[in-house]
């Protein structure tokens, strides 16, 4: 997919997150879709790297 | 985007030798003008056999490939086929080579070859899992639909407004494979996933601890009947796809049964027409035959009226001679020995003066009849007759029967080929179980709903007992239920996200479908636009508001066609659309409209047609500028065409 069609998901997003819950990490969001364009076939991997982002996002608030 | 340079079949369908078709790089439409039986479906095939290995039929059912070989070939004992296919995808030249190569020396099924497929990428080779990713990127076979159709493909699009369609789910699930929608969709799956498994572990951390121990295992337990609902859910709901696949299935094999009335009726009819012929042609030979036997006259006519001519002159000749003879001899002897009269006075000086002044230039009287006299008569017993005429008539009727023979027993050949999966027994049971498969989908559906509000107070008793367990958090428990809030948060951004996007996608679809309808119809001063459903149906919009329900085959294809090029236009994969026959339901003014509108539609458009659908002149007034470039399917013989440039 191109990027600028990422970009309009993205875009989306992020637009909920603010509407519906501003206090989430928008860069642990932009990380699962990252996750699930790259890995279109590939749900273990996809999940695995969402649980990366996952834990980045805690410890930017703390939680290890 | 991808972009076809050139293509090259050797073997396939119709082309024996290799036959190249460049498509140019500047954007507009390519038209390949053919008869029916040229090899139209056969290049849409050549494209499709390239990128996926297969090839479809009627009803969109897999060819066999040991059907694809060209038959002329194929009774000189040479079987297989190649298709190479050129195409630019985001900056790169790719060459795709696919092969259908034998494997044995007389192939009767495909089990007896072997298929090979090459993909270049600039100057290298790409290994065959790289190919098949590289490949699955460039184009999707799931989305193929959209940019390689027929008039059939297109009519399947009324089914996107048919609530439970299971076809219009599949093009559904389709359209939204090719706008990008998974994305998001499997994000919210994989979200709602962790976050179940995240609330599952913060029960049992809760568990752990003696202050929270019974609300713990009270969300544990409530956590694991939610699952249990969850899992029946999912199962049930498996189960209903696979009833929902068996009835598509059934519903195929009763459209196909339909399908093969038609055929085995066609059958029939061409095989009393082969009939006909067989007994046409014997008949006519005969004639013809009968006509050789008089053809003769025809030759002889003109030399024997010639002879005719001559021996009348000289028979008239010989006549005056004798008349002349008469009469001298009637001056001479003062009598006329004819009628026995005497011959004096003024008779006498009259007789006189008709004759030559020379005496000897009067021959005397001879009796019998003479060679001019009989030749004459024997000329006269030839019966004039000119049927060159109908010997050609015969002639050509001839060759036309034979021709038409040729035909049937090829089309008759494909026709039995598409029978032979029939069963009129197999019909009468699918008949039963499609009955069975609706009543069983029914029942599944009514559970899954009954397992769906179960599943929904079990949540609302989750929620309850976490709300009550935050109150106890200590740091751990803490970080388990902030992990299980992130996720299910996220989870509902994704939610919300997959609604918002195909909400604005639908709406860029409709308004791009509608300016394409409207740019096609003839009834622009009546409709307002389309209007799209969740599914993305497209029904007609009137300008008084109002949908309108009833349409014709010929308006449904124009919707179907602003679909396509709307998807196009809004879709992140675009390519070329290739178009094989497609005006067959329209008028000549909505098919003017149609090519009028091509351009817009894609950027590189190949149209396959046959000029009683759309002459050459029509075409290039129509597209002007944008009509790139015309190519003719030459027939050579009804099992061979070549591919030539219209210049």
């Amino acid at each position: 997919m191109r990027t600028t069609d990422l970009q309009d998901l993205l875009k989306t997003v992020e637009l909920l997150r603010t509407e519906l819950h501003p206090d989430l990490d928008a860069g642990f969001l932009e990380a699962v879709v990252r996750a699930e364009e790259e890995n279109p076939e590939d749900d273990a991997e996809a999940v695995r790297v969402i649980q990366v982002a996952l834990k980045a996002a805690l410890a930017a608030k703390g939680v290890v | 985007m991808l972009r076809l340079k050139r293509l090259e079949v050797e073997g396939f369908g119709p082309f024996a030798e290799p036959q190249v078709l460049e498509f140019p790089d500047a954007p507009g439409v390519t038209v390949v003008y053919g008869e029916n039986m040229r090899g139209k479906t056969s290049l849409l095939n050549a494209i499709r056999y390239a990128f996926f290995g297969t090839v479809l039929g009627r009803g969109s059912r897999v060819r066999r490939l040991h059907t694809i070989s060209n038959r002329d070939l194929a009774s000189e004992g040479q079987f297989g086929f190649s298709v190479s296919l050129t195409f630019d995808y985001d900056g790169h030249e790719y060459e795709l080579v696919r092969e259908c190569k034998p494997t044995v020396k007389s192939p009767s099924n495909d089990e007896d070859y072997t298929q090979t497929a090459m993909l270049r990428r600039g100057t290298s080779t790409l290994g065959p899992q790289e190919r098949e990713r590289a490949l699955q990127q460039i184009f999707p076979k799931e989305v193929s639909r959209f940019f390689l159709f027929d008039g059939e493909l297109l009519q399947e699009y009324e089914e996107l407004l048919i609530n439970e369609s299971e076809a219009g789910h599949r093009i559904s699930e389709a359209i939204e494979r090719i706008l990008g929608v998974p994305i998001l969709k499997r994000g919210r799956t994989h979200l709602t996933q962790l976050s179940e498994e995240a609330d599952k572990h913060a029960a049992k951390e809760a568990s752990k601890r003696q202050e929270t121990q019974a609300l713990g295992t009270a969300l544990q337990q409530a956590a694991e009947q939610k699952e249990a609902h969850q899992k029946e859910v999912a199962r049930l709901q498996q189960q209903l796809q696979e009833l929902n696949a068996q009835r598509t299935e059934v519903e195929q094999f009763l459209q196909s049964v339909q399908k093969y009335a038609s055929i085995l009726h066609e059958r029939d009819e061409a095989s009393a027409r082969l009939d006909q012929a067989a007994k046409d042609e014997k008949l006519c030979r005969g004639e013809l035959q009968k006509a050789m036997g008089e053809a003769w006259r025809s030759l002889l006519r003109e030399p024997v009226r010639a002879a005719r001519n001559a021996a009348q002159d000289e028979a008239q000749k010989e006549l005056n001679a004798f008349l002349m003879s008469l009469r001298a001899k009637a001056v001479e002897d003062g009598h006329c020995g004819t009628c026995d009269q005497a011959v004096d006075g003024p008779v006498l000086a009259r007789l006189r003066a008709s004759l030559p002044e020379e005496p000897d230039a009067v021959a005397a009287p001879t009796g019998g009849v003479s060679a001019a006299m009989s030749r004459l008569a024997d000329l006269n017993k030839f019966t004039e007759a000119d049927n060159v005429g109908e010997v050609r008539l015969l002639w050509k009727r001839l060759r036309d029967l034979e021709l038409e023979q040729v035909t049937l027993r090829d089309r008759i050949t494909d026709l039995n080929a598409a029978l032979a999966d029939s069963d009129p027994e197999t019909l009468r049971r699918s008949k039963a179980s499609y009955a069975e498969v609706l009543e069983k989908i029914s029942v599944v559906k009514r559970a899954i709903d009954d397992e769906g509000k179960k599943g929904e107070e079990k949540d609302q008793n989750i929620q309850r007992l976490k709300k009550k367990l935050e109150s106890f958090g200590t740091s751990d428990l803490r970080a388990s239920q902030l992990r299980a809030k992130i996720l299910r948060d996220a989870s509902e951004v994704f939610g919300a996200a997959v609604d918002r996007y195909k909400a604005g996608l639908r709406s860029r679809v409709e308004a791009t479908a509608s300016k394409l309808f409207l740019s096609m119809t003839t009834e622009k001063q009546d409709y307002s636009g389309l209007t799209i459903n969740e599914g993305y149906g497209l029904t007609i919009r009137h300008r008084d508001g109002r949908a309108e329900e009833a349409r014709s085959a010929g308006a449904e294809h124009v919707v179907a066609l602003a679909l396509m090029g709307a998807l196009q236009n809004n879709a992140p994969l675009r390519g070329p659309i290739v178009m094989d026959s497609p005006f067959g339901r329209l008028d000549e003014s909505h098919t003017d409209n149609v090519i009028q509108t091509l351009p817009e539609m894609a950027e590189q458009v190949v149209l396959l047609v046959y000029e009683a659908e759309v002459g050459k002149a029509k075409m290039r007034d129509v597209l002007r500028s944008r009509l790139v470039r015309e190519y003719q399917l030459e027939r050579i013989s009804a099992r061979r065409t070549n591919v030539r440039e219209v210049k």
